[in-house]
């Protein structure tokens, strides 16, 4: 559990240390989001596609710079891994989400 | 009992045999130097040692257990240190070692003094705060050992430790690496491919294409062919 919650807790910090990962989630979904209300329900559902997309890029970074490498070698459990990046994923596309609400009640 | 105990250690990548029948030991204690030049399986020794693979034969046994048969229980007693870095850049040195230490189970005040004993270990205490990618090579490598080492395990593994630094800060690591083993009483196991490196080793074991050429006391090996001047 613990390795999840530290796997997580990366993720999180990654994506909120690359301003261009969180910028570009959020971006073509707001222009939509701004354009047009018939298009708002699509904005939330892209806004979550685009940030899952963006995790699981990230996913595929990671064995670049061997940084799992050290999990692997660690007695943390495997499915930690998976677990946390999934755990990860969700979070930050509902994060996205809310920011485009809190948008949407302006 | 034997840190590590490797015996009749094959493994096959492809066509070509990586290691053909590799045997010996580690004593508890002993700074030990697998050298070797490049292709000569010493990563794939080390992936082996470190968990990472499977032998296509033979065992390998850290305090005597079996790494193929009981990975996970292996992984409480090892430390590990890639040749290429495996820090998180975008963490900061302490973030880094923070969360290397979750993976152990670390948490709390336990936490906090093994990451301060092994920043302090290092001379790393300054850069504790500073992003990783923000450090200077040799730096960067001492942040790996500082986490390698932060678990307190009985064994060291690393894979060519001086690896990307210049020749001096490579013996300086090395140098760290016997004080950690004067200090703690940790056994560490290194690869390399320079010279330089492995005569500051307690033993050497010469690698060459998969075979185990010569093992001894690091003098008994210079000896007959004279003193290495660094």
């Amino acid at each position: 559990m613990l390795a999840i919650d530290s796997l997580w807790v990366r993720e999180l910090l990654r994506f909120l240390r690359r301003p261009n990962c969180s910028l570009s989630a959020l971006a073509l979904p707001a222009i939509l989001f701004l354009g047009s209300d018939s298009l708002r329900p699509a904005s939330y559902v892209l806004v979550a596609s685009f940030t899952l997309i963006l995790a699981t890029l990230a996913a595929v970074d990671d064995p670049a710079d061997q940084f799992l490498q050290g999990v692997h070698t660690s007695p943390a459990p495997r499915i930690s891994i998976v677990l946390a990046k999934a755990l990860a994923g969700v979070t930050l596309a509902v994060l996205n989400g809310l920011v485009l609400g809190a948008l949407h009640l302006l | 009992m034997n840190a590590l105990e490797v015996s009749g250690l094959r493994h096959r990548l492809g066509v070509h045999d990586a290691l053909s029948g590799v045997s010996f030991s580690v004593a508890p204690g002993d700074v030990f130097a697998v050298l070797g030049a490049k292709g000569s399986g010493k990563s794939t020794l080390f992936s082996i040692i470190a968990t990472l693979s499977a032998p296509t034969e033979g065992n390998v046994e850290i305090f005597g257990i079996d790494v193929v048969k009981k990975p996970r229980v292996a992984r409480w007693k090892i430390g590990v240190m890639f040749p290429s870095p495996s820090l998180d850049p975008l963490l900061s040195v302490y973030e880094n070692l923070r969360h290397h230490g979750y993976l152990y189970g670390l948490t709390g005040a336990a936490l906090a003094r093994g990451i301060e004993r092994s920043l302090e270990r290092l001379a790393l205490m300054p850069q504790a705060s500073v992003r990783v990618s923000a450090l200077a090579p040799g730096a960067k490598r001492r942040v790996e050992l500082a986490k390698a080492i932060l678990p307190e395990p009985q064994l060291l593994v690393l894979d060519e430790p001086g690896s990307g630094l210049e020749p001096a800060a490579g013996r300086e690591l090395v140098l760290d690496l016997k004080r950690l083993r004067d200090d703690a009483g940790t056994t560490v196991v290194f690869t390399t491919a320079a010279t330089n490196e492995a005569v500051l080793a307690d033993r050497v074991g010469i690698l060459q294409k998969g075979l185990l050429i010569a093992i001894g006391k690091t003098a008994d090996l210079t000896e007959p062919i004279g003193r290495l001047e660094s």
